[in-house]
Parts: structure tokens; sequence; C-alpha cells
């Protein structure tokens, strides 16, 4: 057993507990010899056997106890990866590297992207890795940048095929049509020569059409493998490889295949042309996204206003945006005011007044107005760069599904040159039929055999959804939760924020025990004022209004989450917040009982307010529900799911909110660290849960759910939580998340259905099963155009997702 | 930086989101596993000091 030793940095240690945890956490797997975890350095050394356990689960691991481990991520493109086949031989070559955390290689998007421990190995280990077999790595990025790589080299390669396959189709074609004329008996100059026409123009569409087949044929077989380039080589060169035998006298035989074999290269070449023609279309959305960020921004610099590459822009610059310019960078306004269209990040048709102190993001545009903005994000931080790098991201990913698909593609080359053995020994050694229908059939099953269609099915249809969606302003992180949508059982949605708007407002303050309203606002404020939670800021701002020149600065203050603050004032103990805190100070709450009973069957939160463990008075605070929230629980539940609300709040308020938004059950008074708990216990029962929250706060159970949603309005996208994020801060946003998601699904399985069913049922047809009865020969050259045609309509079907459009009944 | 009363350990009651109030005192954890326990029997912590960490962690 060879063992590897791997170093880790860690990310979100706070105790020595941490190190104990995350210790035992991976010598609990398999695979594991030895892990020791260095609280001071924040480092773990872990001893392992690859054979049994991979870097990817270790980090897992490391992330399932809560922490997380510091990684880096390359990107690479590859010019000559060409099949789906050749998917794994690379990732499988770059995960036998030490310090691979992840690795994913799409033939589509020709490019490898890869998550790696810097510690261990390095951008150009990889890359080097790369090229030793085989492959031509044309760019690397630290990370994936704003620029158009990809559809650059797309462009160029469209380019290049269009001379080839304008060459091949008039050769191809002319022959086929001289071949086909005189064999219906019409008289043509010089066919008695047809077999050495056929060869002179066949040979150029073999050997610079299908140039491109056999270089990828030897490839594969360099890893000893098989591909769609190995059947189309195959197929072609026994068709010309025959004929010139024909020729040369060598085999009796009453015709020869030469055009067949340039008719299928030509064919299959035209085919390829179209799809790539359309698989730019599939990439448009990012790119839309791309052409939001300003190449240059207008600065001052010294006093002076210039115009800077944006890439010289720095945190802290003053930027200058006129009307109808986009804005450069995320960042406040310090001047001025005008109308932004925030359509493209949001999809909110309505520019919106911006003002002094407002924030604005890259890529929005000025309408009108002037601004002065000072940058607090740029470069690769803006939240227009984290959204364009979480799509990419996203299309680079694979479902579940497709990993199956791909071991089935890695076979089914092979099983296709064993059907053609079979085809060509059953024809010719024992149903005695002549050498040369017996190659025109082994030819026709080689050639419509389509591993490609199996390829594309999936990923043409991410790359369009997850771009679609994106548009819409969901962007959707991770492609395992497309499997889960549609078994979704239950939907939690987080109350404060989620369900309502989050701007809570003091509707009533109640006084008792002697204390005046106006006192029970000072002490709170006085008390809340370093609390950041939204139901304290409230407060504060309550306070703002009615309360001037009065400041005291509490001696202690601590807050308890889930509970309220505690904090000393002038040496009296002040303590807001709920019953449970109130109980831990020996509060008698019976004088206002009444009171809060009616607040809270009204909605409202409730917030006592104790001074020395006296009761001092009650401050209601009411959080108005978001717009739409009653329609979105009503489409859920009339798709049939189970609607759950979640929240710390007291159960009377919680029920009186639910009742209003139509939601039937609701699971009150849980602490924040709780949260997770309740939706672990969801799926104990053999439910499967979408959880809807904030991104930030309710990061533990947007994780801990099948399928997690972030609400956006959030500037950190990246760091959010959550399976999906949903951009746009509209409830709407969650119904159409699960709608697309839903679709792209769809669209995945029916492209591999019908993938699967045409290889299913014309390959026996190719293969002459039905010759005996019906006479039927499907000839190579049709052969070659069926199998055009079904990578064609694969990549087709899936651009219609391109039109999608959420549910409108809502 | 004070004493976690269940597992003994020193925590920075700055940092720590586990905390809970007993009688009118502010107790901080290293762990929300401290915690429960510490919830579900304060007083035995409270008399008899920190026992170490009996369930420290273990998977739920």
């Amino acid at each position: 057993m060879s063992t590897r030793i791997e170093k880790l940095k860690l990310v979100g240690m706070h105790c020595a507990s941490c190190a104990v945890t995350i210790e035992k956490k991976l010598k609990s797997l398999k695979g594991v010899v030895s892990a020791v975890v260095n609280f001071a350095s924040e480092e773990a050394e872990v001893e392992y056997d690859p054979s049994k356990v991979t870097l990817k689960e270790i980090v897992n691991a490391i992330r399932d106890v809560g922490y997380d481990v510091y990684k880096e991520e390359a990107y690479l493109t590859i010019q000559n990866i060409s099949s789906v086949e050749e998917e794994p031989i690379i990732e499988n070559k770059v995960r036998s590297l030490p310090g691979i955390i992840d690795v994913r290689a799409s033939h589509v998007a020709k490019s490898l992207s890869v998550t790696f421990n810097p510690l261990t190995t390095s951008i150009n280990s990889i890359k080097e890795l790369v090229e030793a077999i085989g492959y031509k790595v044309t760019s690397v990025k630290g990370e994936i940048e704003i620029e158009d790589i990809e559809s650059k080299i797309l462009r160029e390669e469209i380019a290049k095929l269009k001379k080839i396959v304008i060459l091949s189709l008039t050769l191809a074609l002319s022959l086929a049509i001289y071949m086909m004329t005189g064999s219906l008996g019409i008289k043509l100059p010089y066919w008695e020569y047809r077999h050495v026409i056929g060869f002179i123009l066949s040979t150029p569409v073999i050997l610079i059409g299908g140039y491109r087949f056999f270089i990828g044929a030897y490839k594969a077989l360099k890893n000893r493998s098989a591909s769609m380039d190995t059947l189309v080589s195959l197929g072609t060169g026994t068709a010309y490889v025959f004929s010139i035998a024909v020729m040369a006298g060598l085999i009796e035989s009453p015709e020869t295949y030469f055009e067949a074999g340039a008719v299928v290269i030509a064919f299959i070449l035209l085919g390829k042309y179209l799809e790539l023609k359309m698989k730019i279309r599939t990439g448009e959305a990012v790119r839309k996204l791309m052409e939001l960020q300003a190449k240059k921004a207008r600065v001052i610099r010294n006093g002076r206003e210039v115009e800077v590459p944006i890439d010289e822009v720095k945190v802290k610059d003053i930027v200058i945006v006129k009307p109808g310019e986009k804005i450069p960078v995320d960042g406040i306004i310090v001047e001025g005011q005008g109308y932004v269209d925030e359509s493209m990040l949001t999809g909110e048709p309505i520019p919106a007044l911006k003002k002094e102190r407002d924030p604005v993001v890259a890529g929005t545009i000025l309408k009108s107005g002037s601004l002065k903005v000072i940058a607090t994000r740029v470069g690769k931080e803006t939240v227009l760069s984290q959204i364009i790098k979480l799509v990419r991201q996203a299309q680079m990913g694979k479902p579940p599904i497709q990993r199956l698909v791909d071991k089935v593609a890695g076979y089914f080359a092979w099983i296709v040159i064993a059907i053609a053995i079979l085809t060509f020994s059953y024809w010719y050694f024992i149903a005695s039929i002549p050498l040369n229908l017996a190659i025109l059939f082994t030819a026709s099953v080689l050639l419509i055999a389509c591993p490609c269609a199996l390829g594309l099915a999936t990923p043409t249809a991410i790359v369009v959804g997850v771009g679609r969606a994106a548009e819409l302003g969901i962007i959707v992180k991770n492609m395992e939760v497309l499997e889960k949508i549609p078994k979704l059982t239950t939907i939690v949605f987080d109350k404060t924020g989620t369900l309502t708007k989050g701007e809570p407002e003091v509707t009533d303050i109640y006084a008792v025990n002697g204390y005046k309203e106006l006192d029970i606002l000072k002490i709170a404020y006085v008390a809340e004022k370093r609390s950041e939670h939204p139901l304290a800021q409230a407060i504060v701002r309550k306070a703002k209004q009615a309360i001037n020149e009065y400041d005291a600065e509490p001696e202690f203050f601590d807050s308890i989450p889930g509970q309220g603050v505690i904090a000393k004032v002038n040496g009296k103990t002040i303590v807001i917040g709920n019953e449970k805190l109130m109980r831990a100070y020996e509060v008698d709450l019976t004088p206002i009982t009444n009171i809060v009973r009616k607040l809270r069957e009204d909605g409202k939160t409730v917030i006592y307010v104790a001074v020395n463990g006296e009761l001092a008075g009650v401050i209601a605070i009411a959080d108005t529900p978001r717009e739409h929230a009653v329609h979105v629980v009503s489409y859920l539940k009339r798709k049939g799911l189970k609607v759950v609300m979640l929240t710390g709040d007291n159960r009377v308020t919680a029920k009186a909110v639910a009742r209003k938004l139509g939601i039937d059950e609701v699971i009150a008074e849980v602490l924040p660290e709780d949260k997770t708990d309740v939706i672990k216990n969801m799926q104990r029962k053999g439910e499967i849960v979408s959880m809807v929250g904030d991104g930030i706060n309710d990061a533990p159970s947007l994780t801990q759910a099948d399928v997690g949603i972030a609400m956006g309005g959030g500037t950190d996208i990246a760091k959010e939580a959550g399976d999906i994020v949903l951009v746009k801060n509209d409830l709407r946003g969650v119904v159409t998340a699960l709608e697309i998601g839903g679709a792209i699904r769809r669209k995945i399985v029916f492209n591999l259905f019908w993938a699967f069913i045409y290889n299913v049922v014309l390959i026996p047809i190719a293969a002459g099963a039905l010759y005996p009865l019906t006479g039927l020969i499907l000839r190579p050259e049709f052969a070659g155009l069926a199998m055009a045609l079904s990578s064609i309509s694969v990549t087709a079907n899936a651009l219609t997702l391109k039109k999608w459009k959420p549910p409108r009944n809502l | 930086m004070v004493k976690d009363p269940v597992c003994g350990m020193e925590v920075n009651p700055a940092e720590t989101p586990y905390k809970t109030v007993y009688k009118g005192t502010v107790y901080y954890f290293c762990s929300k596993h401290c915690k429960k326990a510490f919830e579900e029997n304060p007083e035995y912590y409270l008399k008899h000091g920190p026992v170490g960490m009996p369930h420290m962690h273990k998977e739920e």
C-alpha cells in the first residue's frame, strides 16, 4: 500500500476543540492512515491511501464538520479536446496527481477546470501533465476571467471547418450524383473509369476532411480507448480500403464505395459545423453578462479626471459615470443622483433612482443623471464578476446522471465495434452474402452509431439552461439539485427576511411598573445600539425619531443568539429579549400577559424590556410580508409541496403571520443553531427538503437541505451558501428556480432518451436486420447523415431552453 | 477569556456564538454540544465544575 501525505490549510477554526473535531472526523474515514491538525498554524497533515479515499472526500469530510480547506482554482483552455470520451481520460489523469481536489473536463467548453491544493501542486504541473498526454493548452487562468476565450476558439474553428465542409461537400456530392445517375443505367462519359474517378474525387475528402477523425482515433487508441472518431475512421476506412482493393483488382466486386466514404465525411463535417454554430449560441447568456462589464472607467487621479483601463481601477478610487454609461465598479454614490437600469442583473425593468450613499453595482447602466462613485469592489470581486464566475462553473457541472452516461459512453464505441465485427462475420461467413454487401452493412453500423448525441445531451442542456436561469436572476450553483428538484416533498421558508421584507418596524410600546413609554425607548436604545440584529435596529431607528440628546455607553454588553441582549448601564442590568431570556433573569411577566397575547395574535413580535430583574414594558415589532409571498405559497401548494415556515419567533406570532400567507405548518421558537436539526429531522422522515433563506445567516441549514435556495440581495454571492442563489430580491424567484431546474432536468432526460432510442433502433437496421425480409440496405451515406442529424437535433432541442419563460400564473 | 463550564476549555466570550443565560449570569461555551449539555443540567456543572468533554462533537 502506498500512501500519500497531504498538507491542507484549514479555514474557519476558532478554538482548539475544532482541531480535535477535524482530526476525529478525518480518522473516521476509510483509507486515512493518520491525521494531525494543528490549531495554531491552522494546518492539517493527512496521510492517506489514495486507492481507498480521495482528496475530495477528505475535503468534504472537513466541510461536513463545519470547516473548510483553502483551495485554488485553475481554468485551462484545451484546444484539441473534441469528444465526450476524452473527458474521463483527462479527468482521471489529472486526478492522479497529488493535490487535486476536483477536476472537470468539458469538450463543449473545450476546457478543464481544476480545484487544487496550492500547498501540494501548482497550475504549472497540471498544465504539464495535460500536455504530456497529448493536449494543447492554449490558456491558463488562475480564475475564470472576464474574457471570452472560448467563443474565440469556437469561432476560429468554425471558420476553418467551413472551408473544409465546402470542399468536402462539393467533391463528395458531385461524385455521389455521378455514381447514382450512372448506376441508373444512364450513359455517362468516362463511366468505364468510374472507379478511378471515385478514387480521385474521394481521396482529398478522406485525407483532408477525414484528417481530424483519424487523428482523434489515433489519440484515443494511444489512451487505450475508443471514441466517435474511432467509429468514423473505421467506417470510412473500411469502405475506402475495400474500394481501393477492388480498383486494384485484388477483390472481385461489382461496385466500389468511394462515394460512400466521402459523403459520410462531408455530412458528418457539415453536422459538426452546424453543431458548433449552435454551440456558440448556447453560451450567449454568459457572453451577454460579460458585455455588461465596462472596459474603461473615468477616475479622479491627482485631482484630475482621467480615463483608465478597468484593471487599473482600485478600491477607494472615485469613479465618474455619465448618462448612458455602464457603471464600471461596485461602489457607493458620493455625489450626484440618477436613474440606474439594473435589469440585466435583477430582471427589474424599471430604472431605480439612486442617490448619495446608495450602493450601485458594476454592470448596471446609468440612464440619466450623473454620478461620482467610490469603488468598494473592483475586478473579480464585483457582484457581476462573481455571477459570471458562478454561472460558468455551473455550466461545467455534471449532474449525477451524466456520470452514468459518461461510463456508458466510454464503452459505447467498443460495443459498436463488436457489433460491427459480428455483423460482418454473420453476413460473410454464415449468411454467405457477397463481400461487398457485408462490407456495406459493417460500415453502416460503424457510421450510424452515435456516441456524440449521448455526449451532447446533458452539457448542451445545462449550458443553455443555466445561462437562461442566469438571465432570469437565478444562479444554479450545484447541478446535483437538478436531480432532486423533481423529488421535492417539502419546502421550508425562513420567516424573517424571506417571507417577510426583513424591515421590521416598532408598532407599539407598553410600559408597566411605573415606567413611561419614552423610558422604555431610552433604555432599549442604549442597550440595543450595539446590536446588529434587525429587531434591535428597528428599535434604534424608532428611538432616534422619538428621543433626542440621550446617550449613555453601556459598561457591559452581550447578545445571546435567539434570545436578546444584556447590558449594564449606570449600574443597572438591562435585559431585552424574549420570554426565555426573561425566565433566566426570573422576571415576572404576569402584569402584561393579556396585552402580549393580543399583540402576538396580530402577528407582531414582542420584545420584553426588564431593568434589574423587573419588567419595565414591551415593544411590539411587525414585519410586513413580502410582495407575492401569498401567491408563491399557494403556487407551491398547488404543486403538491408541503410548505413550512421556520422561525425563531414566538409560536403565536409565527402562526398569525403564517395564517396571513396561507401556510399551514409552522415550526417556531427555533434557535438559529437548531435550524439545521429541524431540516435533518425532516430528512430522516424521508422528506426531500428545499430550504429558502438568507445565504449567510441560514448557511448551515441551506447546506443541509437537499435544495438550498439563498434569497439574494446579498453582495457576496460567491460566499453565499445554497445550491441556488437568487440575485433578485424577489420571492417569485423561488418558483422560477424550481421550475427552470425541472425544465433543464426534463430536457436532459428527453435528450438522453432519444439519443439512446436512436442507437437502439438504428444500429440493428444498419446491421441489416431488415435485409432478409425487405431487402433494405441502409447505405453508409445515409447512416452518416442520420448520425449528423441526431447530434444537431440534440443541440437544437437544448437551445429551446433559451426561450423558457417563468410560469405566469403567480 | 473565560472557562467553558462544561469542558473547562478557554473560550473567548467576544467570539463564541454559543452562550446561554442562567439565573442572571451569561455562560460561554466552545461548542453547541457543551451548551446543550449545560442547558440540560446547569446545576450539575455549576456544582461539580468542568468535567472535560464527555460527548464532545459527536455525530448526531
